[in-house]
């Protein structure tokens, strides 16, 4: 898999991954659900099911939706992977590092 | 006998080291068998993406054993299960399209021996001969005794 496709992938898993954390602690605090959650975007449980677990594709709005039912806000962030010792800081043009994606990189926080 | 690390060294089993971004540490280990890095990079590598999924069935594996690596929380029955008859002790690990069968030799370390894409199993409903193929693969194999954890529970493995 070269490394564009793997951008794209782990993109998608953070998504999951975070999406699904911010339920559990939402479950642990207000024992908030996914059927609760298709409540508030007029949406049934098999819809968030498949949204949150991956199975099928999503739109920004849907993501946006899902946050609203989470009642998180969306931050998104495409941090450097290169460490930043300067203004000087020169990005390598053979490898563009613009697409950058880590644990950070979309976050619903707190 | 041999420690995994031998077995990985003498080309028995191939250690899954994806790429980290900065900041993040391997936690746990996968081991590929031969067959199933054959079938991963042949086979599977090759499947279409199934209508209405955002990834196809091999980039779904590759996201799973990179969350098994960095540590991601993983749920059981979603994202892992151990399989009946559990005295086996092998477990599956789960993606939307894709089934990894294998067993866990020590916490957080997860040797995989076979796969199957989800919808060939459910044709077939019948898991036996996968679980029968990790246990042979497991016997024949020249690792440290206890060659897996017998427990069920999440602290157990992870």
């Amino acid at each position: 898999m070269n490394k564009r496709r793997r951008t794209y992938v782990r993109l998608i898993g953070e998504i999951n991954h975070v999406l699904n954390e911010a339920l559990a602690q939402e479950f642990e605090r207000r024992q908030l659900t996914m059927t609760k959650m298709g409540e508030i975007i007029d949406r049934d449980k098999s819809f968030v099911s498949k949204k949150m677990n991956g199975t099928t594709n999503m739109t920004l709005e849907t993501l946006a939706d899902l946050a609203y039912a989470l009642n998180r806000p969306v931050k998104v962030t495409l941090p450097s992977r290169e460490p930043v010792s300067g203004a000087n800081h020169k990005i390598n043009e053979a490898q563009p590092q613009t697409s950058a994606v880590t644990n950070g990189a979309t976050a619903l926080a707190t | 006998m041999a420690t995994l690390e031998h077995l990985v060294a003498s080309g028995k089993l191939r250690k899954h080291e994806p790429e980290l971004d900065d900041g993040e540490m391997p936690e746990g280990i996968i081991c590929l068998s031969p067959e199933c890095d054959a079938w991963l990079s042949n086979h599977l590598i090759g499947t279409p993406r199934f209508s209405g999924r955002k990834l196809t069935a091999y980039d779904q594996v590759d996201q799973i054993l990179y969350d098994f690596v960095i540590g991601r929380p993983m749920a059981y029955s979603v994202h892992y299960r151990k399989l009946e008859p559990v005295g086996s002790h092998v477990w599956e690990l789960k993606t939307v399209d894709v089934r990894l069968f294998g067993w866990f030799c020590k916490k957080g370390h997860f040797v995989v021996v076979c796969g199957s894409l989800k919808n060939k199993l459910r044709k077939n409903k019948n898991y036996a001969p996968f679980i029968a193929k990790v246990i042979a693969f497991r016997k024949a194999l020249d690792l440290d005794e206890p060659k897996a954890i017998t427990g069920t529970n999440h602290n157990d493995i992870f």
